[in-house]
């Protein structure tokens, strides 16, 4: 009855992982963050001390922290992980990759 | 087979490549219990936001004016410390939870395996069970995929757009965000946020499913901290299972040398992460336990025990006894109990009546002549309760020490009133600083009696 061929079990490739845990990483710590912050700070008071007169609704307030936050958190994550990435290894020399055993 | 050409060596292409996952349809005890859990838990998050509590809305997070209802409860801004406490209780719950009965959380009750639960169940209602869904993948493009296909993207659509709508009516009142929906004049945030959470439900249980557990979801990568030998696990009993392979029904396995397993494959089939437990345990599994359903079902069928695979601990598999009262179990369930107590008293002894004294920092004091030194202050009364109260302020604490303003006010229910105060000591008493005390009573029979202290500034006597 299995046939393993027709369960094609998929795997993401590398990248998308990266971006898919990149992603969903920034936006719990975010919303986390947000939650926190804004249970303390008043969107609109805050909006009131720094003269930003285009947020007008608290709404808009939550938002634009949120969205901030995120990409924040996505920007430090990015650069972290290209900055401590390591080196593939490649084939030895002399060696050919795809052909014969190895 | 994998196609992992050349052990995958091949530059660019270490991992396979994405192809769609068909896991098969199961039934048995926990597949009714896992859809038993789909159906009360979306459920309440579905009819959550219609509920009513004394003429409102009985769970609101109400974000535009800044103030939480939960049926009896509500909270105020200063009370936002209690939200940082539930989620450190929630986080620690999780540890408890995991310590005790494993992944319990992923495979019944995480909102990734409840949505996906509901999809899936949308999926193989319109397009059929797990075969003809391969079939009419692999199939040209007849009216039958068309309509199939669009039936089912519209369903889903339907449905996030449903859980958007949902969740924002958590967080703006139900009632009317469904009039403004209604009659197109919703606010754009409320839109937005109603497409973003639908578009995320879609993405989530519509397309990444396991993989969001099995790449995106930290819990599952920090899980292992959490167990110890007695953690309830789903597991293969290798000892009865090995040595695996194929017979006749009804053959004697045993005298063949053959174990229990009948190598049908059927567990790595039902598999939504798609491993094989008779491997041992993986992070990648979520306890859904879809392949304890399928291998009791082949075991009915060949007349063997059911719970060849099994929730079953480390321990048990050793024929050990199982410990409840565990290191790992007694430090979470503590440190639990005690955010529970520390929550629950410190709900019960809110006060529902803040009464805050602000000294006015522009002017350290001033003269005025006769009558004395008088100090300037912001009187802040915020009332929790839905009536309201009238109050008399008064002040003491120096001598011959007199209010100037009007120390009657009433103040309406859930609101916060706002008075500047003027205070006067004689020139003989008022040198230097002292401790001045503002008293807030009701003066309607309710009972309220509050006592805050502020700072009183006079010249000093040497100056």
């Amino acid at each position: 009855m299995g046939d393993p061929e027709d369960s094609a079990y998929p795997e993401w490739t590398r990248d998308v992982q990266k971006i898919a845990v990149l992603s969903w990483m920034s936006f719990l710590t975010a919303s986390v963050c947000s939650v926190l912050f804004f249970a303390f700070v008043d969107p609109l008071v805050l909006v009131e001390a720094i003269n930003v007169h285009s947020i007008e609704s608290r709404y808009a307030g939550y938002a634009m922290g949120f969205f901030f936050l995120w990409a924040n958190g996505w920007i430090a994550g990015w650069f972290t992980m290209r900055l401590i990435r390591r080196k593939r290894r490649g084939p030895a020399a002399g060696e050919f990759p795809g052909i014969g055993t190895r | 087979m994998n196609d992992n050409t050349a052990a995958g060596y091949e530059y660019g292409k270490l991992y396979r490549s994405e192809g769609k996952i068909y896991p098969r349809e199961v039934k048995g005890r926990f597949a009714t219990l896992r859809r038993l859990a789909m159906f009360v838990l979306l459920g309440i998050f579905y009819l959550g936001p219609w509920l009513r509590w004394e003429g409102r809305q009985a769970v609101l997070f109400d974000l535009p004016a800044r103030k939480f209802y939960i049926f009896g409860l509500t909270l105020w801004p200063q009370d936002f410390i209690y939200l940082a406490l539930l989620l450190v209780m929630a986080a620690i719950s999780l540890f408890f939870f995991t310590a005790l009965a494993g992944r319990i959380w992923c495979g019944y009750a995480c909102p990734q395996t409840v949505w996906t639960e509901a999809f899936t169940w949308i999926e193989s209602a319109i397009e059929g069970n797990r075969s003809r869904r391969m079939k009419l993948d692999k199939g040209p493009w007849n009216f039958d995929k068309a309509w199939r296909k669009t039936a089912k993207q519209v369903c889903w659509i339907a449905l996030a757009l449903f859980t958007g709508y949902t969740f924002v009516g958590y967080f703006s009142a139900i009632d009317e965000l469904t009039v403004r929906l209604a009659t197109f004049s919703a606010g754009p945030w409320e839109v937005f946020w109603v497409l973003f959470y639908g578009f995320a439900t879609y993405g989530n249980a519509g397309f990444m499913r396991e993989q969001v557990c099995k790449y995106m979801c930290p819990y599952a990568r920090f899980q292992s901290s959490m167990f110890d030998n007695d953690t309830l696990i789903v597991t293969y009993d290798t000892d009865r299972g090995e040595p695996r392979g194929a017979r006749r029904r009804g053959s004697d396995h045993k005298s063949q040398g053959q174990g229990d397993c009948v190598d049908c494959t059927l567990c790595v089939q039902v598999c939504p992460t798609g491993i094989d437990i008779r491997k041992g345990l993986q992070y990648e599994c979520i306890a859904c336990a879809a392949c304890v359903d399928a291998c009791d079902s082949v075991m009915d069928k060949m007349n063997y025990p059911r719970g060849l695979i099994r929730y079953s601990t480390e321990r048990a598999m050793e024929h050990k006894n199982y410990r409840l009262l565990r290191p790992r179990t007694v430090v979470y369930g503590a440190i639990l109990a005690t955010l529970v107590i520390a929550l629950v008293s410190s709900l019960a002894l809110t006060k529902p009546v803040i009464l805050d004294v602000i000294r006015d920092r522009n002017a350290l004091y001033r003269d005025v002549g006769r009558a004395g030194i008088q100090n300037t202050y912001t009187v802040r009364v915020v009332n929790k309760h839905n009536a309201p109260h009238d109050y008399v302020l008064r002040v003491g604490g120096i001598e011959g020490i007199r209010l100037e303003s009007n120390p009657s006010f009433s103040v309406a229910g859930e609101s916060v009133f706002t008075l500047p105060v003027s205070v006067t000591v004689p020139h003989e008493h008022a040198s230097g600083g002292h401790t001045v005390v503002f008293y807030l009573e009701s003066t309607d029979g309710s009972d309220i009696r509050i006592v805050e202290e502020s700072r009183f500034r006079g010249p000093l006597e040497n100056l």
